[in-house]
């Protein structure tokens, strides 16, 4: 399903050194695994994320996704490519001036479904993340865990193949927290590839799932127990 | 998509760029407007040509005394020819009456005049056929004046209205100028379409970037703004109609009177309804095209990663 190899991605600063934010990134995830991604922050969780949705491309290397190469992914596929992954953004990219319920709405629109269709999932959508009351609002109107949830709910809404959720649950409280987690390990059960980034230690800790590490651009596979993760960071 | 979110789209530039929005549909609209009513006015100097050119004709004035003969022969002659339609006789008589009937309303005095008792020589009048019209029309005339002054028993030729050709060359002229800032204008609104479409897009990047992100394609997301530019356009061209259908009924009674004498106004038109609808067409295309402009370079697939360009 993902297969990174001599991965670098590199951005030019302004005096034109060179920052690379991945060097040298192997990686491999099996079509329906679940992974965890940690890493403290600037370490290059979501330049990863960007290129695994080819939303950026990787300066060297090969990064190939679902059977597609990102660096050669041609332009007119890419919409296709894209829309067999959900993806939870950082910063969420609601479309401000639609409601709660038209974003979730967004790419089923963009699939064609039917209205009705589209009508039942949205609904369905929105209260598994709880939010089935606030569906007529706009995001500039809703907290930063109501918006978080909102792009959850879009990027799982089309059921995707590969969901990638960057820092999904830095709003939330606990209890929230976890019932996305329980989201995703429902879609995850249903057959979608889950790859989370979280800086959150207790949700990879009481779960017994794979964890791979990035630090300053690199990365290591830590050892997937809950158990060795609390002697590793102890 | 459907049109109906398109129009979304559209009510929501109206919201936000309800100044810039208004500017700019009245821009197209003057344009339009000018650019409709030029192409009123080219129709309707077609027109006049037409009808002038129907009145052009050639009069062969006869010798004094020819005999009916060698006049029948003659006017078979003319009448066999493919260019001819018709070919009248004129008595002396009968140029006398008609010269007086034409000048009563304008010179009542001049019936009294006893100069104009003098007789007219009598002339056979030859109209050309319908096909022989404008430009070409008066070559064909001068070639055919010519030969007939060389003919027996033809004692002068005048094809009187020579002034035709004049006015044929001037509606040239003017159709070549007016054409040419036709051109312009129609460029102009290009620009102007795209202009406006260039601003809703930089503030709609994001917007722009998230549809990318979620897989929307490029027509999808090329659409609304081509709608947009399509339905400025049209919008324009139907307020320039609109302009110009006020002006022709406001102008046509002034026309009327001025024109009486040339017989005209009731020559003068508006555009017809199929031409309307193909004004309103050109104009819903050619929004579109200018936003297409805008547009076509607007989405490659990676806005996200390098920021929207417009
Ligand atoms: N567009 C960019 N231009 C230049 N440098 C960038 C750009 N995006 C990221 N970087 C750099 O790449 C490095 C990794 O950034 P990234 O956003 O991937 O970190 P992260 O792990 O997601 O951090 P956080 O947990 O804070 O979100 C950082 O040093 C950052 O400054
Ligand atoms: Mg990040």
């Amino acid at each position: 399903m993902i297969s990174f190899s001599h991965v670098y991605k590199t951005y030019r600063g302004n005096e034109g050194r060179e920052n690379h934010a991945l060097r040298n990134v192997h990686l491999e995830i099996e079509k329906g695994e679940f992974v965890f991604m940690t890493g403290p922050s600037g370490a290059g969780k979501t330049t990863l994320f960007r290129l695994l949705s080819a939303f950026d491309r990787p300066s060297s290397g090969r990064a190939v996704v679902n059977g597609y190469d990102i660096s050669t992914i041609p332009a007119r596929e890419l919409p296709f490519f894209r829309r067999r992954i959900g993806v939870v953004f950082q910063d969420f990219r609601l479309l401000r001036d639609r409601s709660a319920f038209d974003n979730i709405a967004l790419p089923l629109e963009i699939l064609g479904e039917r209205r009705i269709q589209i009508d039942r999932r949205v609904h369905e959508s929105l209260e598994s993340v709880g939010l089935l009351d606030k569906k007529d609002e706009l995001p500039d109107q809703m907290s930063g865990g109501e918006q978080q949830r909102i792009s959850i709910a879009r990027a799982l809404v089309h059921r995707p193949g590969l969901l990638i959720a960057d820092e999904p649950t830095g709003n939330l409280d606990p209890a929230m927290s976890s019932e996305i987690m329980r989201l995703f390990e429902r879609a995850n059960a249903q057959g979608t590839t889950v790859f989370v980034a979280t800086h959150d230690h207790t949700l990879v800790q009481s779960r017994a799932k794979r964890v791979i590490e990035i630090e300053a651009g690199q990365m290591r596979d830590a050892n997937p127990t809950g158990d060795t993760w609390r002697s590793m960071t102890t | 998509m459907a049109f109906n979110d398109d129009l979304k789209v559209i009510a929501r530039s109206w919201r936000q760029h309800f100044g810039m929005q208004f500017a700019t549909l009245t821009v197209l609209t003057a344009t339009f407007a000018t650019v409709g009513f030029m192409i009123c006015l080219s129709l309707n100097f077609q027109r006049v040509l037409t009808v002038w050119g129907e009145q052009v004709q050639v009069s062969a004035y006869l010798e004094d005394g020819l005999d009916p003969i060698a006049l029948q022969n003659l006017k078979t002659k003319l009448e066999e020819r493919s260019d001819v339609a018709k070919v009248q006789y004129i008595s002396k008589e009968k140029a006398a009456e008609l010269f007086r009937d034409q000048m009563a309303s304008y010179a009542p005095d001049l019936l009294s005049d006893s100069e104009f008792a003098t007789p007219f020589p009598a002339s056979l009048q030859v109209h050309l056929r319908d096909s022989q019209k404008t430009d070409g029309h008066v070559a064909e005339l001068e070639a055919l004046a010519t030969e007939l002054s060389a003919t027996a028993g033809v004692e002068d030729v005048s094809y009187g209205q020579s002034w035709v050709r004049n006015y044929a060359s001037f509606v040239g002229v003017i159709e070549a100028i007016g054409g040419l800032i036709g051109l312009i204008l129609v460029l102009g609104s290009v620009f102007i379409v795209a202009n406006s479409i260039r601003t809703l897009i930089s503030g709609r990047r994001d917007e722009i970037e998230i549809f990318e992100l979620i897989g929307a394609t490029s027509s999808h997301i090329r659409r609304p703004y081509i709608v947009e530019g399509a339905m400025l356009c049209f919008a324009a061209a139907l307020g320039a109609v609109a302009v110009n259908a006020a002006l022709y009924s406001w102008q046509l009674d002034v026309m009327k009177k001025s024109l009486a004498f040339a017989r005209m106004a009731q020559e003068l038109s508006f555009l017809s309804i199929p031409q309307v609808f193909a004004f309103l067409a050109a104009s819903a295309i050619l929004g579109g095209f200018g936003a297409w402009l805008t547009v076509r370079s607007l989405n490659t697939g990676w806005a996200a990663a390098h920021g929207v360009r417009s």
